[in-house]
């Protein structure tokens, strides 16, 4: 017959065992659910932050960051109710911040011209197509950062709550920079 | 939404994109089935959303390209946010506490012991690689700084050569360091180099050594700090900073006992400063880089000219350089047109670059609100209804709404070039300049100040409609110089922009019949402080 003193041992770490192999899982599908949701945005979220005028050279570990603070969250245990308006949330605040710090922009390449593709119509349907660019990229550097934001993120689908969360402006501003740009845009196109 | 009236831009685009309560998108179905004006609209609306999708597709993706190198994994990173985690979870329990902390002591002091013999034969390791390098090319120059003056000098100075800063009171300064430095037995000919440090360093019967690591703003760059301090010397504290990749020095600093003290700092060779300034600086004549200095007329005569052209409401610095030979002409944002405005505006100024980068207009987020409202479709529409009615109807709102905006904006840009003027002539550097400045500088703010007068009456015609009569009391200071009074109508059209701002884009119940209350006063106040501008001498 074996005594308390014994078998104490092992009864303790029959009681720990399943505590530390469910912290473990947990932690590995933490770390499965935060590799996967990185795999499937990660371009969004890249391309944000390069619009955002995130030099190239620290994009991709800028975006890395966006998703360690994604799994720091979520080990926390808080709760994200909307991921993909949380994730630009953060990209944005951390675009901004680092581009405060570079205290330099990017904009779209001056000879953007070399990106048309000749469509396969008629060389006069070209000169049309190129000389509405032409309009619509003098209408885009018109719109303050703020508004070609807005634009950016509603055409990344988010609704106008979410950008104004992402943005840290309000809703009503919003629709002000939307219309304004979208605006100002229509007439380009029918100038 | 009126149903006497056409849709607003807003509530079409809010329509297109499903913003809307259901109740009031069938309303607006309802108008869109029987107006074709505002079918019209829509439409146009949707032509500018297919606008910015092409231009995303055709123009932004292909300016930004995504990174070409392969996505890293992020477990990694996640395996070392738990380690860290773990190890922060470790703590000393209370009891042991000062037996830890007594350690810790004693560690740090057979550190610090250690450290000193490490740091003697790092140095002079480091010294001695230093020392085995090639002298700097002759054209290299050095930037010294005493008691706030700048001047440059040749980094080695040939036997019988004389350091001569232009200013006199340079020279003069300048001659009595090199007494101080003879005095302590180092080299004024040559005093950034490893081997003048190391001669003096040699001499010294009692020492204290200190190598520290420090790298740039930008975290890029490494470099050593060799640091000597002695008690048996004029020359009490001497320290050297060499780069970690070559070796070789660039900064100097220099204490003496009950004296200045005095920084030195390699210059780029004027070649290497030509070629980049020529590279990136856009002045049809090319700059000069010479010793003698920027003068305010200079700066004058830029901001002159800048107003000639009507850019000095543009995204434009205008600053000295650090070392104050030239005025710095630099800005991003503006299209290719305008900086050949302004190019050529400057072709004549003297001691000018001009650097504009390529690159977003910064912007100020002036349009964000600050203090952002909640949003409440249901106050919001009531107090948007209630400026509707006054400015009779949604497009006659939305016109005064342009307008209004446009014109808030351009006072807020026309206040800041006052201010600027106000901020680069203080008084005391108002006071330096000769008569014909003195008229420049006042013809200028003049200028100003009969714009910001205009802007502010058309501000004021275009709120009109929404307006009550004026209650200011128009009791200001009088008593202040221009330059206080600039600062204090920056602010004012600030505060003016943002009310603007928020009482045309928010439409809150809370702030706006406030805001409505407010505006005469502010925009009499503006009014006012402009026209003491203009007729302040």
């Amino acid at each position: 017959m074996r005594t308390d003193a014994e078998h104490y041992p092992t009864t303790r770490l029959q009681k720990l065992t399943p505590l530390t192999d469910l912290l473990d899982s947990h932690r590995s599908r933490l770390h499965e659910e935060v590799e996967r949701v990185y795999e499937e945005t990660r371009t969004a979220i890249c391309s944000y932050l390069l619009h955002l005028g995130v030099p190239a050279a620290q994009a991709q570990e800028v975006t890395q960051d966006v998703y360690l603070r994604l799994y720091q969250t979520l080990r926390k245990g808080q709760g994200i109710e909307n991921l993909r308006a949380w994730l630009f949330r953060v990209a944005h605040h951390q675009g901004v911040k680092v581009r405060s710090r570079e205290k330099s922009f990017r904009m779209i390449d001056p000879d953007w011209n070399r990106f048309l593709q000749p469509a396969a119509e008629s060389p006069e349907r070209q000169l049309l197509d190129r000389e509405r660019m032409k309009r619509i990229v003098k209408a885009m550097g018109e719109l303050s950062p703020q508004q070609r934001n807005c634009l950016y993120l509603r055409s990344e689908g988010l609704r106008y709550r979410e950008i104004a969360e992402v943005m840290g402006i309000s809703l009503s501003t919003v629709n002000e920079f939307l219309r304004r740009g979208v605006t100002r845009l229509a007439e380009a196109v029918h100038e | 939404m009126n149903n006497h009236s056409h849709l607003s831009d807003e509530d079409l685009l809010r329509f297109e994109d499903g913003e809307l309560p259901e109740k009031l998108t069938q309303n607006i179905e309802a108008h869109l089935q029987r107006c074709p004006a505002c079918q019209n609209r829509l439409q146009q609306l949707q032509d500018g959303i297919l606008a910015y999708h092409d231009y995303r597709e055709q123009v932004l993706q292909r300016s930004l390209p995504l990174p070409t190198t392969e996505w890293p994994s992020l477990r990694p990173q996640l395996e070392a946010l738990d380690e860290r985690k773990k190890r922060k979870k470790f703590l000393i329990p209370p009891k042991f506490f000062w037996a830890a902390a007594a350690c810790a002591c004693a560690l740090l002091a057979l550190y610090q012991f250690a450290g000193r013999r490490t740091d003697q034969e790092q140095m002079q390791q480091l010294l001695t690689q230093s020392a085995a390098l090639p002298p700097p090319p002759p054209q290299t120059r050095l930037l010294l700084t005493v008691q706030g003056r700048r001047w440059l000098r040749p980094a080695v100075l040939r036997p019988g050569e004389r350091s001569s800063p232009v200013a006199a009171a340079d020279r003069s300064t300048s001659d009595h360091l090199q007494t101080l430095f003879i005095k302590a037995n180092y080299s004024w000919e040559d005093p950034l180099s490893a081997r003048s440090f190391a001669r003096w360093r040699d001499q010294l019967p009692e020492k204290q050594d200190q190598v520290t690591t420090i790298r740039d703003e930008s975290g890029a760059k490494r470099f050593y700090r060799l640091q000597t301090k002695t008690a048996a010397s004029l020359l009490h504290t001497a320290s050297l900073t060499l780069r970690a990749d070559t070796s070789r020095t660039v900064k100097a600093f220099f204490g003496f006992a009950g004296k200045e003290d005095v920084e030195m700092e390699e210059q780029e060779p004027e070649e290497k400063i030509q070629t980049r300034a020529s590279v990136r600086n856009t002045p049809a004549a090319s700059p000069k880089t010479t010793e003698t200095l920027a003068t305010p007329e200079d700066m004058l005569q830029v901001l002159a000219a800048l107003n000639a052209i009507g850019a000095d409401e543009d995204p434009i610095d205008v600053n000295f350089d650090p070392l104050r030979q030239h005025v710095v002409v630099s800005g991003i944002g503006l299209s290719p047109a305008r900086q050949s405005e302004v190019k050529d505006a400057l072709q004549d100024a003297p001691h000018t670059l001009v650097r504009f980068g390529s690159g977003l207009p910064t912007g100020t987020g002036r349009r964000s609100n600050p203090n952002p409202d909640t949003y409440s479709a249901n106050t919001a529409s009531a107090f948007r209804r209630r400026l509707e009615e006054k400015a009779g109807g949604a497009s006659s709102l939305q016109l005064i709404t342009d307008r209004a905006l446009e014109a808030s904006n351009r006072l807020f840009a026309q206040a800041h070039a006052l201010l600027v003027l106000a901020q680069k002539f203080p008084p005391a550097v108002e006071g330096q300049l000769g008569p014909s400045g003195q008229g420049t500088l006042r013809t200028l703010r003049q200028r100003h100040a009969f714009a910001l007068q205009q802007t502010t009456l058309q501000l004021g015609e275009a709120l009109k409609p929404l307006l009550e009569s004026s209650s200011a009391t128009g009791e200001f200071l009088d008593n202040q110089i221009w330059q206080k009074k600039a600062v204090e109508l920056f602010e004012t059209a600030r505060n003016l922009d943002a009310r603007v701002s928020r009482l045309l884009t928010g439409y809150s119940e809370e702030t706006g019949e406030g805001d409505l209350r407010q505006l005469p006063n502010d925009l009499e106040k503006v009014e006012q402080l402009a026209r003491t501008q203009a007729g302040n001498r």
